[in-house]
């Protein structure tokens, strides 16, 4: 049982670095029609499929376009195995808003680091593009998230990422969460003067920092 | 502080351009600020007045230039987020906004089966087409060049079906990619054959930005296969016509795009202007001394950093391009940030002052 257990994870792991939606949605049907816990599932499988993507990306194997079609392999299996985590590991979760900031539309990077996250078992809350300052402190106070992630292609909208830490601060809420910023024209120096706790150079640097993050406040 | 750039010049702006493009010795590297929504500020317009107003667009530019004579500039009208528009979508203009360019109202179609029953747009009226002729027309008065269509087709097609849909079909629907490059590549010359037509392929001009072309999205491979085909045809095309301005803006990181480069048709004295990350030596000596290599003080810099930090990394641009023997020209890693702070201009052009002179 447990080596079965432990080749369907490999086999998931493998399908989703092999970009193979049929394959994964194949053996996470027979993780649950085994009785196979579907939380160890993800972590084991799907999320160690997508931690090895994330390595290919970062060595120039993999590019945006292998990215996507592996995610999507990965939400895939998401889909069949999410229903079937117990309510106290969903509770487990650490909640992320993420989003564009206004006045910018160019959201590849911002869905990179949501699937990245999201692999790294991450509860993603997605603004989308063109998104507000204040609405990124409104969702993460009414969600209670952990983490604000903060996107921008462009360097006529990257002040306003100060702004969404500016109004934190106005209110006494700054410290409940971490913020981290990215994008072209974004560095760790930018990230510093507005007051950012973090900058991530692409998606699995985004990940990797915010589970960085929460480690160091356990 | 206003440098007096008079006392030390030895060419006017265009003769220095002229001496240039010609691989002849020049007094000094020429500052090109690839300004548009800068420009727009400073003549105190948004954006969407800019966008909309070929002609006060021209003016502002011109305006521009006026006040820093001792730049490069020339009048530049146009912004990345296209295709859409063309193919039958709509356009968001940045009306009352001073930094953002037009942009598309969302993608045409997401399928790939519609990518057959996409329209043939007409190339005289079809999306900005005639908004570019008309800053053409203006530029052409005064004796500026006309702008040909950019040399890639896959900013459009991006435009039409969204970046990340377009970046899945190179993997599951490659066909669809193809028969989309193919569509626009058709607009693009179609526009292109009435451009030349109209103004005479000596005084016209392309600038072929390949933003969405750079391995941030896509590998080497993908580019070797979806673009370069298309690229090579469009620009063999004005090669063929007799078009010899040409100015490549490497947007994003293309380094493993340049071995590509190579098989592309380019005249000599081709402009490469490359984006911050890439790097100017380098760049500057896999093209060769046959061409031009341009470029990047860092935009984010320009438009927030101290006028210290702006003169430095200025500073770092020439040294590193002045050595190149084909010659350099002085840019931004891409489009003069419309908020940058006056004073950074003038960090600019002390750090010319004092080390830009060969």
């Amino acid at each position: 049982m447990r080596v079965q257990k432990e080749e369907l994870f490999r086999g998931l792991s493998d399908a989703i670095v092999a970009m193979d939606e049929e394959k994964t949605v194949e053996l996470s049907k027979a993780i649950i029609a085994g009785n196979i816990d579907a939380y160890e599932a993800i972590e084991k499988g799907l999320s160690e499929g997508m931690e090895r993507v994330g390595r290919l990306f970062e060595e120039e194997e993999y590019f945006v376009p292998e990215l996507l079609i592996c995610s999507d392999a990965m939400y895939a299996g998401l889909e069949i195995l999410r229903p079937h985590i117990t309510a106290a590991e969903t509770d487990k979760k650490h909640r992320v808003v993420i989003g564009v900031i206004q006045g910018d539309t160019h959201d590849i990077g911002k869905n990179l680091v949501k699937i990245m996250l999201e692999a790294s078992r991450f509860e993603v809350f997605d603004l989308g593009r063109d998104v507000p300052p204040a609405r990124f402190v409104e969702k993460a106070k009414e969600l209670g998230a952990d983490l604000i992630a903060i996107s921008t292609l462009m360097t006529t909208t990257m002040e306003d990422m100060g702004t969404v830490i500016k109004l934190l601060k106005e209110d006494g809420s700054r410290g409940r969460f971490k913020v981290m910023v990215g994008g072209g024209p974004i560095s760790k120096r930018f990230a510093d003067r507005i007051g950012a706790d973090g900058y991530a150079v692409n998606a699995g640097a985004a990940a990797s920092m915010a589970q960085t993050f929460l480690k160091a406040e356990r | 502080m206003k440098v007096d750039f008079a006392g030390k010049d030895k060419l006017t702006p265009l003769a220095r351009m002229g001496k240039l493009m010609a691989n002849e010795p020049i007094d000094r590297v020429a500052f090109n600020s690839f300004a548009m929504g800068f420009a727009a500020r400073i003549s105190g317009m948004d954006r969407g007045t800019y966008y909309r107003n070929p002609e006060r667009a021209f003016e502002a530019c011109l305006s521009l230039m006026e006040a820093y004579p001792w730049t490069n500039s020339a009048p530049a009208y146009g912004w990345a987020d296209q295709g859409a528009w063309e193919f039958g979508g709509s356009v968001i203009w940045p009306d009352n906004d001073e930094s953002a360019a037009p942009r598309s109202f969302g993608p045409v179609i997401t399928d790939p089966e519609g990518v057959d029953s996409l329209p043939d747009p007409d190339p005289e009226t079809a999306g900005m087409i005639p908004l570019i002729d008309r800053f053409n027309a203006v530029s052409r008065k005064h004796g500026f060049p006309a702008s040909l269509p950019g040399g890639t087709p896959t900013n459009m097609s991006t435009g039409i079906v969204g970046d990340a849909t377009f970046l899945r079909w190179m993997i599951r629907y490659p066909e669809a990619v193809h028969k989309l490059q193919r569509k626009v590549t058709n607009l693009l010359l179609g526009a292109a054959e009435i451009t030349i037509a109209k103004y005479g392929a000596e005084n016209c001009a392309i600038q072929c930005a390949v933003p969405m072309d750079s391995n941030l999205l896509m590998s080497p491979k993908a580019f070797e296969r979806f673009s370069k085909p298309y690229i090579k045809e469009i620009l063999g095309y004005y090669l063929e016509k007799g078009v010899r301005r040409f100015l490549v803006h490497l947007c994003g990181n293309h380094t493993g795009n340049l071995i590509h480069w190579r098989d592309i048709p380019l005249p000599p004295r081709t402009i490469f202007s490359i984006g911050h990350e890439m790097d100017l030596e380098a760049t500057a000596r896999f093209f060769g001394k046959d061409h031009i290599i341009a470029g990047n003080i860092s935009t984010t810099l320009l438009q927030s950093g101290s006028y210290e930090e702006v003169f430095a990394e200025t500073v770092r641009c020439l040294k590193a391009g002045m050595k190149h023997p084909g010659g350099y020209i002085l840019m931004p890693a891409c489009e003069f940030p419309p908020n940058t702070p006056v004073e950074n201009l003038e960090a600019v052009a002390q750090a010319v002052f004092e080390h830009g002179y060969y």
